[in-house]
């Protein structure tokens, strides 16, 4: 079985991080990169707050620039998720793809998955009018009507990203007030073509081959009606993604991970990024933990008398 | 017809596999890329072709729409689901 120094599980911003520090700092160092190199900025058009790109970068070119510098150093990177893990004895164990592998240290940054409705047509309509990013979709919404559903900035953000192709674009919210920023209520307000329905919920997606129409109830009255939209836009917000570690780490009632900074209470199993921030969740901090994090990992190995070293 | 765009993360993890596709299928099928952000005139050919979602694979015989596959595949499905459509179209 091949073994490791390290092995970070997740490709965002702060595994990419991590895998700089970790195969620069000559640790033997293996990136599982889970579905997307770059995590959630793979689907974000333009960073414009990182620094050292005063133009703005795209966020696969900013993770395929992280990936590059990685390689450079000797970083491993594999196309796969892991499934399962064993940190209960050591060396810890990584089972990927069918594969196996041993390792003294594991980075976890696995990050977040967007929560789902969990309403009858979601599933089943999928890349057929339901979808999650405006960002890579929105062209393909010219002139159609678009239901988002969500509360949150990247509920608001969205519907704006949309209104400017969709001819309408109706912001379903189950309640009465939105969390969203301030000035982004405000902008969507001020434009004309975002609609919004409050305390209401989306109860089912209707179509046959394509979205047809979504069907509502007023939480008030209980009144159920339906809204004739060709796109769905889900945005409810984000769940961690830790079930591989249910019995492996202590997780609280929300599934986060229990932390504290990059430290688990595993010694040699640490946290980084979005999964260890529930506050910030910029990629600059998502890269700032995942550096803490391979710091950790060397210092840890360092002091650690394990006689592979 | 892939229609995709170079913003669109899984397009872009799967483009390996759909140009080893396109040697595959040569003489059999013919693989078209199209990228809905390059033109208006693309996207409107997207939307016309009920495409709403990135990738998405129309397959068309003698210019008949005969089937679809939408969203991430693997590259085993993808070839399967594929072969099963130029078969149909064979016929």
């Amino acid at each position: 079985m091949k073994q490791y120094d390290v092995v970070i599980l997740g490709a965002g911003p702060a595994g990419l991080t991590a895998a700089i520090y970790a195969s620069r700092a000559k640790l033997s160092t293996l990136i599982i990169s889970g579905p997307m190199i770059g995590g959630q900025i793979s689907q974000t058009y333009e960073v414009g707050n990182y620094p050292g790109f005063p133009e703005g970068i795209t966020g696969p070119n900013l993770a395929t620039k992280f990936k590059t510098q990685a390689e450079k150093f000797g970083a491993i990177f594999i196309d796969s998720e892991a499934t399962a893990v064993d940190f209960n004895s050591k060396p810890y164990t990584v089972v990927f793809g069918g594969e196996k592998v041993e390792t003294h240290t594991v980075i976890v940054a696995m990050g977040m998955l967007p929560k789902k409705l969990n309403i009858p047509g979601e599933d089943k309509l999928k890349g057929r009018g339901v979808f999650a990013c405006a960002t890579c979709d929105a062209v393909l919404y010219e002139d159609l009507n678009v239901a988002v559903i969500g509360g949150g900035d990247s509920a608001v953000q969205e519907a704006l990203d949309l209104a400017k192709y969709a001819s309408e674009v109706t912001i379903i919210h189950r309640r009465g007030t939105f969390k969203a920023e301030k000035y982004l209520i405000e902008k969507a307000k001020e434009n004309p073509r975002i609609k919004f329905v409050m305390n209401s919920e989306a109860l089912e997606i209707i179509g046959e081959k394509r979205v047809e129409e979504v069907k509502i109830r007023v939480n008030s009255t209980g009144e159920i009606s339906t809204l004739k939209v060709e796109g769905v836009l889900i945005a409810i917000g984000w769940i961690p993604n830790t079930a591989i570690f249910q019995g492996q780490l202590d997780l609280d009632l929300n599934n986060y991970i229990i932390s504290k900074s990059v430290f688990t209470e595993k010694p040699g199993i640490f946290i980084a990024g979005d999964l260890n921030d529930r506050v910030y969740r910029q990629v600059v901090t998502s890269c700032a933990s995942g550096c803490i994090a391979a710091l950790e990992a060397v210092n840890y190995l360092d002091t650690s008398n394990q006689e592979h070293r | 017809m892939e229609f995709w765009h170079h913003t669109c993360s899984t397009c872009l993890k799967i483009e390996p596999q759909v140009k080893e596709l396109t040697v595959k299928l040569q003489g059999k099928a013919k693989v078209i890329r199209l990228n809905v952000l390059e033109s208006r005139e693309n996207r409107r050919l997207a939307i016309q072709n009920g495409v709403m979602g990135t990738p998405t694979f129309k397959i068309y015989c003698r210019g008949v729409d005969i089937g679809e596959i939408i969203g991430e595949e693997t590259l085993n499905d993808l070839h399967v689901k594929l072969a099963a459509l130029v078969e149909k179209c064979m016929v």
